[in-house]
């Protein structure tokens, strides 16, 4: 990708979130109730979305098998401390950590 | 806060070690200043130049902001020209910061969550500038698997919603549909496809779920 084009996708996603951060001050009026449409969607797109970005990071390693034993491994393994401690910086550190020592590990 | 400066340096590391020039982590911190998005943003950037992906992912990665936006409605009616910036700036941060909170006595309110808002901008662009500065340092010790942070952050975001949903249909429509999106598509091909097919699922599942 050329300059150019990597200044354009950033200004692309750039007005990609502001326009959903900019939507609601333009088409909603405080005194009328949202479409219940919009509230349906807001209930169930956010963690749909987190699990499409789950997958997306799992692409490279899905179509090549390159890496993705310990991708799994180490994924799993922020996901169970996630559910334990729940602290978020403690999840990604220790899921980081053990990923970068299994690459080694696996001579990658 | 702290954990937030630290997702921003995270961010600034991981896009320099991704191989990006110094100016692409801070002008999307500053500018996109949303993690998730930035995040993807930074990955795609290695990839083909496609900027419908760009632009669609962004959206979708950023709807939640519409619900926001929707609980400021009212709030920041009547800020005047600080609005454009207070509205710029409603983060998954700025929201937690200052949807719960009441400014002190006497001090208007706007003007409150303005510089609420400037101060949480400027933890995220700090973090990212000092990540950037930090890999760029350290550039001859071997980093290699620190880009798993951004899989680490979004697996984290994951199991945190999974814990605190009644029901998984959300989580679980997000993964099943990407999955079965780039087993058919491939790596290139699926995030459209994904996209829209979990808007079709939830549209059709509405009478079940809603």
């Amino acid at each position: 990708m050329t300059t150019t084009q990597q200044v354009l996708m950033i200004g692309l996603t750039v007005v990609g979130v502001m326009f959903t951060r900019f939507l609601p001050f333009l088409v909603f009026r405080p005194d009328r109730p949202t479409p219940p449409f919009i509230i349906y969607l807001g209930k169930w797109l956010g963690p749909a979305v987190f699990g499409l970005l789950v997958v997306y990071c799992l692409k490279d390693a899905v179509s090549t098998g390159t890496n993705l034993v310990p991708m799994l491994v180490c994924m799993a393994a922020t996901m169970a401390l996630q559910a334990w401690r729940h602290q978020m910086m403690l999840s990604m550190a220790v899921g980081t950590g053990l990923y970068m020592i299994l690459l080694r590990m696996l001579g990658g | 806060m702290t954990a937030y400066w630290l997702i921003g340096l995270g961010y600034g590391i991981y896009a320099t070690e991704l191989g990006l020039s110094w100016w692409a982590p801070l002008i999307t911190a500053a500018c996109v200043y949303s993690g998730s998005a930035e995040f993807i943003l930074a990955s795609m950037l290695l990839g083909a130049f496609r900027p419908v992906d760009a632009v669609l992912m962004a959206v979708l990665v950023g709807a939640r902001h519409l619900f926001y936006g929707i609980s400021m409605l009212d709030r920041f009616k009547g800020a005047g020209w600080r609005k454009f910036f207070m509205i710029f700036m409603l983060s998954d941060e700025t929201f937690a910061v200052t949807f719960a909170s009441r400014p002190p006595k006497g001090v208007d309110p706007h003007r409150f969550q303005m510089v609420a808002s400037v101060m949480v901008w400027s933890y995220w662009l700090t973090g990212a500038t000092m990540g950037v500065a930090l890999a760029r340092l350290l550039k001859d010790v071997d980093m290699r698997g620190i880009e798993f942070i951004m899989a680490a952050m979004f697996s984290a975001i994951f199991a945190e919603n999974w814990r605190l949903e009644e029901r998984h249909a959300g989580s679980l429509i997000g993964v099943g549909v990407s999955l079965v999106a780039l087993l058919a598509l491939g790596p290139q091909n699926f995030m459209l496809p994904a996209m829209g097919g979990i808007l079709v699922v939830l549209a059709v599942l509405r009478g079940r779920l809603a």
